[in-house]
């Protein structure tokens, strides 16, 4: 019988959020006019709530709550931590970008559940737990896009996201049924058990599972040849969501991917890893060659995104090619690093933008035309976002790249290390065009500063000083990944 | 004196900030902060190069500040990143290369009219990427000071240039982009093969990290290389992987069109910065990286390097005779004069390895001195056309003189820096590559034509439209423009004439170097 400490133990952070969630949704109903907009405050309050409770777990001994299927790992936790962070950022942008956009306030509580269900994820032992998890979160942010209701290219972008998100969720959820059917049980580490004999006896539906599994998660970060709905998706979104999927959900599966694959199919990775190098291969290569034609600046930074799964599949490609520890852990420290990064610069840019999609009236490129002389300090900031994607010094995106190439070349891998830095250098061309405009011209017409509001700075800030500081002072940092007991 | 190459770095970079904070309308305090901030950082040079001792072959100057580890990186070990200063003979020069052309620009940068504030923070940090380029001991510091240089080059081209300058920016960023992008593996890929040859790590060392141990310490990598040389296929491999970054990065065939590209779009003070300083970059690569570490794969393909660089000699100097514009034309003629260098490192002698660095520097400053000279032709004539311009001596006796000065020095005239450059990398070509080397010299004669050609074509004869027009409004250069002149030119003659003082500094360092190499 689970007490209710060791229930806390192991899903305070969650059961904070959801609660959190549940009294955001009754005030919003309760409450009318101005008074409404307390409801996002809550959930920025649940979040701030959740991450010490998450920070508390760090480094606890590693627990597995049979019932609850759940663990508490350091992986789990670290994750939780990404995620948490990431959802406070784009709750804030989503504060400050509601004066215009006029965002229902579902989203606030609406983030909560998809954060509960991303969290899930990432410390659940139990393939039913895992995919609750990944439908709380999916379901969730297929509303959450379409939260324009009367808003055509919102609707129409939620509608697409439903239909291939279930698809998605449907193959996973096949693939998963047949590890069921191996190990007549859904915990994990029975399955991982009841697989080391079915590699002999049933060879064909354990690779059919994990050949199902992986299709359905690459749909869901968008790596290519599934990426084709992220630029719509992305486009039509309220531009806080489609940060929000951009990051967190990313983020979340990703962190799904190295917990099933990872503890399931450990012991055959190695026969799949040139598969899952290809695919990050080709990610890289149509995400960063597409987002060149974009003049839209949200399909471009889409396309960045496909771009960036892309480097994020390179850890998870290494570390099935090689036994080593120590790979499999400096594979997991640049994942979660560059993670980290990926928040704070893609957040960041995406806040940027929607500032000055706002005052130009324009998702175009031409919005930002003349930014500099219009604000020299969101020029700056964008500036500051847009080297750190490119992966310039000195910025996260540089010593996450870095360490990433490190991993690649730790496991042999030195040709994912090549395409990285080469389709790098590819997206140069477009980051830049963006500094072009903002640097490089005029301003067309409308000569008027950008008026942009304190809580529009303050989440620009606070991704400029992420960005900063992991690009600065990145020991502290790679010390707590490089001390984590990642699976207890 | 620890901290001076630290000092020389951070300089520029605090001007740069301090002129951030200004007024966009405070053009004279950001102009005098560009200017005293450059002043500084060539003075602590000057302070490097009279503390420097000049015996020693060693790196001086050491400052190591620990910056980064990434965890399990090599074998299960750390790999600590640090930000670490040194100079050696080699990139000594290079540093006071740096300080007196960035002095000089931004002299020259008093003439930016519009946008004066962007213009002297770009330029700072670009002075600063160059600084930082050469005072290098780590190949991550390396890396990252380059990366500046390319982001401060591009916005510079990009605000300031002339039409076709958004073009130009970005052909400049995606070429040296992908340079970049082959350095950086080079860089990882040598410091890995080393470190897995690493034969002795210091007792400290040993203790925290075990036998196998990774750095990106350049201090630390010649010290393996020497113990513990790289095997043949290893050198071969990174050989072909830095050269390909070096013949981009030094606009060698078939890789030089960004460079025309960039020169004709960029404004003077650049050109000068580009022309004068970021494009020995490549060939110092090839000095730090390859020579020293690579022998094996040297001596293999010096060959090829002789007839690359042959190659770059005659295309660069057929080009430049073609050239119909001065900008062009004096691209055109640095990548010929880049070629003798890599023809001179072919030649894997201890002569010729100086010769290359006196060539650096002699063609550094002498790129410079065209650039602004031609530059501040243009300001009064409207026109860089070789064409249209003509007579120019009545009107503008110093400029045309500072011309001739510059024409002359480049062609190799003795008692000028070009000449003893020239002859030092000869003599060594000469006694490895005969028939290469006569080619080459024939490019040193192809420069005498289009130089002296250009050169009259511009000052003497018949004053043309361009010229006329101003004749009797022109003035010529007034003060503040001439003392950059006065003072590049000094630099030339006083190279020319007492080789010494930049030969007791490279001498040694260039000596301990071609003995790795067997030369």
């Amino acid at each position: 019988m689970l007490t209710f400490t060791q229930v806390w133990n192991a899903l305070g952070p969650e059961i904070v959020l959801a609660i959190g969630g549940f009294v955001a949704m009754v005030y919003e109903f309760m409450v009318t006019g101005r008074a409404k907009q307390g409801t996002p405050w809550i959930a920025v309050f649940s979040v701030l709530v959740a991450l010490p409770l998450t920070w508390s777990k760090l480094h606890a001994a590693l627990a597995t709550y049979s019932i609850a299927v759940i663990a508490v790992d350091d992986f789990g936790t670290i994750f939780s931590l990404f995620i948490l962070v990431s959802a406070l950022l784009v709750l804030l942008f989503a504060i400050a970008s509601q004066a215009r956009l006029k965002l229902a306030f579902e989203y606030a509580y609406l983030v909560l559940f998809a954060t509960v269900g991303a969290m899930v994820i990432c410390s659940a032992l139990d393939l039913v737990t895992l995919y609750v998890g990944l439908e709380l979160l999916s379901i969730t942010s297929y509303v959450l896009v379409a939260l324009h209701r009367k808003n055509v290219k919102s609707s129409e972008a939620g509608l697409k996201y439903l239909i291939i998100g279930s698809i998605a969720s449907a193959i996973i959820l096949y693939g998963l049924s047949f590890l069921y059917g191996i190990a007549g049980s859904t915990g994990l580490s029975r399955i991982a058990t009841a697989l080391q004999t079915a590699y002999g006896s049933e060879p064909g539906f354990v690779y059919l599972s994990m050949a199902l599994i992986l299709v359905g998660i690459f749909v869901k970060i968008s790596a290519a040849p599934f990426h084709l709905w992220t630029a719509d998706v992305y486009e039509g979104a309220p531009t806080p969501i489609t940060a929000y999927l951009a990051v967190v959900s990313k983020g979340a599966v990703l962190g799904f991917l190295f917990r099933v694959i990872v503890w399931l199919f450990g012991a055959k990775l190695g026969e799949w890893f040139g598969l899952v190098g290809w695919i990050a291969v080709i990610t890289m290569v149509i995400g960063n060659l597409g987002a060149l034609s974009q003049r839209n600046i949200k399909r471009m930074l889409a396309y960045s995104s496909i771009g960036q799964a892309g480097y994020l599949l390179i850890p998870f490609s290494s570390l099935s090619s090689s036994t080593l520890a120590s790979v499999m852990w400096q594979n997991l420290s640049s994942t979660v690093f560059y993670l980290f990064a990926y928040s704070f610069m893609t957040i960041g840019a995406f806040a940027v933008f929607g500032v000055v999609a706002d005052a130009g009236g324009s998702e175009d490129v031409h919005a930002f035309t003349g930014l500099s002389r219009r604000s020299p300090w969101l020029a700056g900031m964008m500036t500051l976002f847009l080297l750190s994607l490119s992966g310039l010094p000195l910025t996260a995106g540089f010593f996450g790249k870095f360490s990433i190439f490190l991993g690649a070349i730790g496991a042999g891998q030195i040709w994912l290390g090549v395409v990285l830095f080469a389709t790098s250098a590819i997206a140069f061309y477009y980051y830049f065009g963006i500094l072009r405009a903002m640097y490089g011209k005029d301003p067309e017409g409308d000569r008027a500063p950008v008026r942009s509001s304190p809580m529009q700075h303050i989440v620009v800030a606070l991704c400029a000083i992420g960005t900063l500081w992991l690009g600065i002072f990145p020991g502290p940092v790679t010390d707590l990944l490089s001390n984590l007991h990642w699976f207890g | 004196m620890q901290n001076v190459l630290l000092m020389i770095v951070l300089i520029p970079v605090f001007a740069a900030l301090l002129t951030l904070t200004l007024n966009d309308r405070a053009h004279t305090i950001a102009r005098s902060i560009g200017l005293l901030g450059s002043l500084l950082s060539a003075l602590f040079a000057l302070a490097a190069y009279i503390a420097f001792q000049r015996s020693d072959a060693a790196y001086q100057f050491v400052l190591t500040i620990p910056w980064a580890t990434i965890n399990n990186a090599f074998a299960g070990t750390p790999l600590t990143i640090t930000f670490a200063f040194a100079v050696d003979g080699i990139s000594l020069p290079l540093v006071m290369l740096t300080g007196i052309v960035s002095v000089m620009a931004a002299v020259r940068s008093f003439r930016v009219i519009t946008r004066v504030k962007a213009h002297y923070v770009w330029q700072m940090f670009l002075v600063s990427g160059l600084y930082g380029v050469f005072a290098s001991a780590d190949l991550f510091t390396f890396f990252f000071f380059l990366e500046m240089t390319l982001v401060a080059s591009f916005f510079l081209i990009l605000i300031f240039g002339q039409e076709r300058r958004q073009y130009a920016a970005f052909k400049f960023l995606i070429y040296r982009g992908i340079a970049s992008v082959f350095l950086l593996l080079g860089f990882v890929g040598l410091a890995y093969a080393l470190a897995s040859s690493a034969t002795a790590v210091s007792a400290s060392q040993y203790m925290a990290y075990g036998p196998n141990f990774m750095s990106l310490n350049l201090l630390q990598l010649l010290d393996e290389s020497v113990k513990a040389p790289l095997a043949l296929g290893t050198q071969t491999w990174l050989f072909f992987v830095f050269l390909f970054a070096v013949l981009i990065e030094e606009a060698f065939v078939p890789f030089h069109t960004w460079l025309i590209d960039a020169h004709e779009q960029s404004d003077t003070s650049t050109n000068m910065l580009i022309g004068g300083v970021l494009m020995k970059v490549g060939l110092y690569i090839m000095l730090r990286f390859v020579v020293s570490m690579l022998p094996l794969a040297l001596a293999k393909y010096s060959e090829w390097l002789a007839v690359l660089g042959v190659i770059s000699i005659l295309y660069g100097a057929f080009a430049a005779i073609a050239a119909r514009d001065w900008r062009r034309l004096i691209a055109f003629s640095g990548i010929s004069h880049m070629g003798l260098v890599l023809l001179a490192i072919g030649s894997m002698h201890a002569l010729g390895l100086q010769g290359a660095v006196f060539m650096l520097v002699s063609s550094g400053l002498l790129t410079a001195l065209l650039f602004y000279t031609v530059g501040a032709q243009a300001e009064r004539t409207g026109t860089y056309e070789i064409g249209k311009l003509g007579g120019l001596s009545k009107s503008l006796p110093v400029l045309s003189g500072v011309l001739l000065v510059a024409a002359l020095g480049t062609v190799g005239l003795p008692g000028l820096s070009g000449f003893i450059s020239e002859i030092t990398l000869f003599v060594s070509s000469f006694e490895r590559f005969p028939w290469v080397s006569t080619l080459a010299t024939l490019g040193m004669i192809l420069a005498a034509l289009y130089l002296l050609y250009a050169m009259q074509r511009t000052t003497f004869g018949p004053a043309q439209e361009a010229a006329q027009e101003g004749q009797g409004i022109v003035r010529d250069a007034s003060v503040t423009e001439a003392i950059p002149l006065i003072v590049l030119v000094a630099f030339v003659i006083a190279i020319g004439v007492f080789p010494n003082i930049l030969g007791v500094v490279v001498h040694p360092t260039v000596q301990a170097l071609a003995g790795r190499i067997g030369g």
